[in-house]
C-alpha cells in the first residue's frame, strides 16, 4: 500500500514536472501583438481634419461580450471622464467604426457600406475636438468581467485634409483566469501587469529627415517631430478620478550621451516631445533653441512612477513646403508594473 | 519485498515528498523562466527580423515615386553589443531583359523582354556587422548604408553621416568619430527584401557566434518621397528572444527557434491579421488596399540557392462571421497585395480578400503554415502589413502595422549562416 502510495506520489511528481515542461511553451500574452482581455487604445482623435477608425476582432470561436469606454481628460477639467457602450461579437467576428460617426444598429446597410455586417451594438460618436483613449473589457452576458483573451484591435488615424494615414495596434492585457471581479487588478494574478518601462526609438524635434532631404523638397529645411500619447493602467472609469504620476526618462543619442529628466502624466496625456519645458533639452535637436541632441537617431527609456503605462508614438516628417507624412507605431516594452481598472 | 520500520517509512516518505516538491518547484521555476521568452514586435531580443526593406530611389516601380527605408537598431543594454546582419534579396527579376532598373528588377512579366518571366530570382544574402556601444541607437538609409566613420556635429546637418569635416554643412560643423561598422548600400537599382540581425559575440576566432542575450530592438520606416509627396510608414522589427540570457557564447551558427531543443523562442503557429478588404471605401474619398509581406522563419542564409517552398493557408472572416479560405506558396520572400494572393492581377475583385466578394469593410485573416512533416526545415512565417489609402485624384498615403501572433509551433525552425 505504501509502495503504491509512493508510486502515486512519484507519478504525481513526474506529471507535475511534465506539466511544467509542457507549459514552457506558454508565453506571456500581454502586448500589442497578441489577443487579450482588456484592449487599450491610447490615441483616439476627432479634430477638424483628423478622424479615427477602430477595429476590434473576436478571435475566439464563441460569442464575446465587450464593454467599452471612451476616455478623455480635458485640460483643466480635473477629471477623467468616460462614456461607455457595449458590443456583442459573434465567433471570429471583426468589426469597425469611424469614431466621428459611431455605428448604428441597422440591418439594412448595403453591401460594402461602412455599416455592412452584423452590427455589434449601438456605438456612440465622439464629439468634435475629442482627444482621448478607448478601453474595452471582455465581460459575460451580465456585464461582469470575464477573461477569455480573445480580443485584438487596431487603430487607423486618418487626416482627411491631405489623405494621410497612421496605424497602430491596441495594447491587449491578458487575463489569467476567468473569475475576475471589479476592480480589475493588473497584478499578474487576475490580469497580467502593464509594462514597467517603455523604449522609444525617435528623432529629436527639429532634426533634418535624411530621406526627405535626399529625395524630396527640403534643402536642409525638413523637420521631424514626435508626439507621444500615454494611457495609464490605473483608471477609475466609475468615478472619473484622474490618476497622476511622473514619467522619468533617459535619452541616449548615437554618441551614447545620456540626457535625463521627467514629465508628469495623468490618466491620459499627450505630449509633443521636445516642445514642452520638461522635454526641450532632451528631445530637441541642437538645430532648435535649447536643443541638446546632436544626432538624428536617439532612444528614450520611459519609466512611469507607481503604475504601469501604455503608449503610442506618432512621428511627423515635413518637407520645406509643409507637406507632412505621419507614421504611428507601438513602443517597445519591458518590465512590469501593476495597475487597476475600476469599472462602473 | 523490502520492509521498513514505521519511522523509516515516514522518513522515506518525507524524503520523497521533498524531492517531489523540489522537482515541482524546479519545474515550475523552469517553466517560468523558459516560458517567458517569446517572439514579439515589442520586446528586446537577440534576433531581429525586419520583414520588409525596400529601396527604389529612382522611382522605377509602378507608382513612380522614389522609395527608401530607414532602419533603426538600438542596443538596450548597458554593455556593448555586436550584431551580425543579413539583407536577403527578394527582388523579383526578369529571366530575360534588363527590367525596370537595368538589373532585371520587375513587377510583372511585361517589364521583361519578350519571352522573359518576372520571378523571384536569388534570395541571396549580403552580410554586415554593427558594433554598438552601450545603449547606442543607430539608424541608416538602406539605400546609402553606412560607409562613413562619424556623424556631423554642429552646423546645419547635425547627425548626418560623415568621414571628415568637409562632409558636414554649415558654419563650425565638424565630423565627430563614431564608427559603428559598415553597411552595404542597396542603391542604385531596386531592392526588395528583408533584414535579419543576430546578436553575436563579436570577438575571438569566430566573432559571428550567437550569444545568449536579448538586447536589441529595431524598427523600420518606409518612405515614399518626391517633391510633392511625403508618405512615411513605420513598423517594429519582430524580435525572437534567446531562451537563455546568461551572455554565454553558443558553439555554432545555427539558431534553433522553438521545438524541444530550442535556443530561441518558437515562431508563432498562426498569424492573425485584421484588415480592411481590398477596394473598400472608408469614405467617399478614400479607397483602401493592403499589401502583405511574408518571410520564412527558417532560412539558410548565404548557403541556400534553392530555398524550401512552404504552403500557407488563409482563413478569412468578414463582419457577417462568414468564413472563406485561400492558400498560396512562399519561397524566401513574398510581397503582394492581399487580393493577389488568390487571384491574378486584373482579377482582384474575385478575391476572398476583396470587398466585392465579402461585402463588409473589415475582415480577419488567420494565416497558418501547413506542416509538411517530411523533415524539411521548419515552416514558420513572419509578416508585416501595409495599408494604402487612395483618393479620387490617385494620391496614395500608406501605413504599416505589425500582425498579431498566436501560439507556438511544435516544429522547430532553424536559421543557419
Amino acid at each position: 500500500m505504501r509502495a503504491l502510495r509512493r508510486s502515486w506520489l512519484l507519478g504525481m511528481g513526474f506529471a507535475c514536472i511534465l506539466g511544467a515542461a509542457a507549459v514552457t511553451h506558454a508565453q506571456t500574452r500581454s502586448g500589442a501583438d497578441r489577443p487579450g482581455s482588456i484592449l487599450m487604445f491610447p490615441k483616439v482623435v476627432r479634430t477638424a481634419s483628423r478622424d479615427t477608425i477602430i477595429q476590434i476582432t473576436n478571435t475566439g470561436n464563441s460569442i464575446n461580450w465587450v464593454h467599452c469606454f471612451y476616455l478623455s481628460a480635458p485640460d483643466g477639467s480635473g477629471y477623467c471622464g468616460a462614456t461607455d457602450f457595449e458590443l456583442v461579437l459573434t465567433r471570429q467576428q471583426p468589426t469597425q467604426w469611424r469614431v466621428s460617426q459611431g455605428r448604428r444598429v441597422d440591418p439594412s446597410d448595403s453591401f460594402g457600406d461602412p455599416g455592412a455586417g452584423f452590427d455589434p451594438g449601438l456605438i456612440p460618436p465622439v464629439p468634435p475636438g475629442f482627444q482621448g483613449a478607448l478601453v474595452c473589457v471582455e465581460v459575460d452576458s451580465n456585464g461582469n468581467p470575464f477573461g477569455q483573451n480573445r480580443l485584438k484591435g487596431e487603430v487607423t488615424v486618418l487626416d482627411d485634409s491631405n489623405g494621410d494615414v497612421a496605424k497602430y495596434n491596441a495594447f491587449a492585457v491578458a487575463a489569467l483566469g476567468q473569475g475576475q471581479d471589479n476592480p480589475l487588478n493588473l497584478n499578474d494574478t487576475e490580469y497580467e501587469t502593464c509594462p514597467g518601462q517603455l523604449t522609444l526609438n525617435f528623432s529629436p524635434r527639429g532634426s533634418r529627415d535624411p530621406v526627405v532631404e535626399a529625395l524630396g523638397n527640403a534643402s536642409l529645411n525638413s523637420f521631424i517631430s514626435t508626439n507621444l500619447t500615454m494611457l495609464s493602467c490605473n483608471l477609475d472609469l466609475q468615478a472619473g478620478v484622474r490618476s497622476n504620476g511622473t514619467v522619468s526618462f533617459i535619452v541616449y543619442d548615437e554618441f551614447e550621451s545620456p540626457f535625463s529628466g521627467s514629465f508628469p502624466y495623468q490618466c491620459w496625456s499627450t505630449i509633443d516631445l521636445g516642445n514642452t519645458p520638461q522635454t526641450t533639452g532632451q528631445f530637441r535637436s541642437v538645430l532648435l533653441p535649447g536643443g541638446a541632441i546632436n544626432t538624428i537617431f536617439a532612444q528614450a527609456r520611459l519609466t512611469p512612477s507607481g503604475t504601469g503605462l501604455v503608449a503610442v508614438v506618432e512621428s511627423a516628417h515635413a518637407d520645406q513646403a509643409g507637406v507632412v507624412g505621419t507614421a504611428a507605431s507601438n513602443l517597445h516594452t519591458s518590465g512590469s508594473a501593476v495597475g487597476t481598472v475600476r469599472l462602473p | 519485498m523490502m520492509r521498513f520500520e514505521h519511522g523509516e517509512v515516514g522518513m522515506t516518505s518525507r524524503r520523497i515528498s521533498k524531492v517531489i516538491a523540489l522537482a515541482v518547484l524546479g519545474g515550475v521555476a523552469w517553466a517560468g523562466v523558459a516560458g517567458a521568452q517569446k517572439v514579439s514586435s515589442e520586446e528586446a531580443a537577440g534576433y531581429l527580423v525586419f520583414p520588409k526593406v525596400v529601396v527604389d530611389v529612382s522611382g522605377d516601380l509602378s507608382d513612380g515615386i522614389p522609395k527608401d527605408t530607414v532602419i533603426r537598431i538600438t542596443n538596450t543594454s548597458g554593455n556593448p553589443s555586436t550584431v551580425h546582419c543579413f539583407y536577403v534579396d527578394g527582388t523579383p527579376r526578369c529571366t530575360i531583359g534588363a527590367g525596370l532598373d537595368g538589373d532585371g528588377a520587375c513587377e510583372t512579366n511585361e517589364d521583361c523582354d519578350v519571352g522573359g518571366i518576372c520571378t523571384l530570382a536569388s534570395c541571396q544574402a549580403i552580410n554586415f556587422d554593427l558594433n554598438l556601444t552601450a545603449n547606442q541607437p543607430v539608424g541608416w538609409r538602406a539605400s546609402e548604408g553606412v560607409v562613413t566613420t562619424g556623424f556631423c556635429v554642429g552646423g546645419t546637418s547635425p547627425g548626418f553621416p560623415c568621414s571628415q569635416n568637409s562632409d558636414c554643412a554649415g558654419l563650425g560643423a565638424t565630423c565627430k568619430a563614431q564608427d559603428i561598422g559598415r553597411v552595404p548600400p542597396l542603391a542604385p537599382g531596386v531592392f526588395l527584401g528583408e533584414l535579419k540581425c543576430v546578436q553575436v559575440v563579436g570577438t575571438g576566432t569566430d566573432p559571428n557566434l550567437p550569444v545568449n542575450r536579448n538586447d536589441l530592438v529595431g524598427n523600420a520606416s518606409i518612405y515614399r518621397v518626391n517633391s510633392s509627396v511625403v508618405d512615411v510608414q513605420t513598423y517594429n522589427a519582430v524580435g525572437v528572444q534567446a531562451v537563455a540570457s546568461d551572455g554565454a557564447t553558443r558553439n555554432d551558427t545555427t539558431l534553433v527557434l522553438g521545438g524541444n531543443s530550442r535556443e530561441y523562442a518558437g515562431c508563432p503557429a498562426q498569424l492573425v491579421v485584421d484588415h480592411f478588404f481590398d477596394n473598400a471605401d472608408l469614405s467617399t474619398a478614400r479607397e483602401v488596399t493592403s499589401d502583405i509581406t511574408l518571410v520564412p522563419c527558417s532560412e539558410r542564409l548565404e548557403v541556400d540557392d534553392n530555398p524550401a517552398v512552404h504552403t500557407l493557408q488563409f482563413v478569412v472572416f468578414n463582419e457577417f462571421e462568414q468564413r472563406m479560405s485561400a492558400s498560396t506558396r512562399l519561397r524566401c520572400f513574398r510581397e503582394t497585395q492581399l487580393s493577389r494572393l488568390d487571384r491574378r492581377p486584373g482579377q482582384e475583385s474575385f478575391s476572398v480578400f476583396n470587398v466585392a466578394v465579402q461585402g463588409t469593410l473589415a475582415g480577419q485573416t488567420v494565416i497558418r503554415p501547413v506542416p509538411t512533416g517530411n523533415g524539411d526545415p521548419g515552416n514558420g512565417i513572419l509578416a508585416v502589413v501595409e495599408e494604402f489609402h487612395r483618393n479620387p485624384n490617385n494620391v496614395v498615403r500608406s501605413a504599416a502595422f505589425n500582425v498579431h501572433l498566436r501560439g507556438d509551433k511544435a516544429q522547430p525552425d532553424t536559421v543557419a549562416y
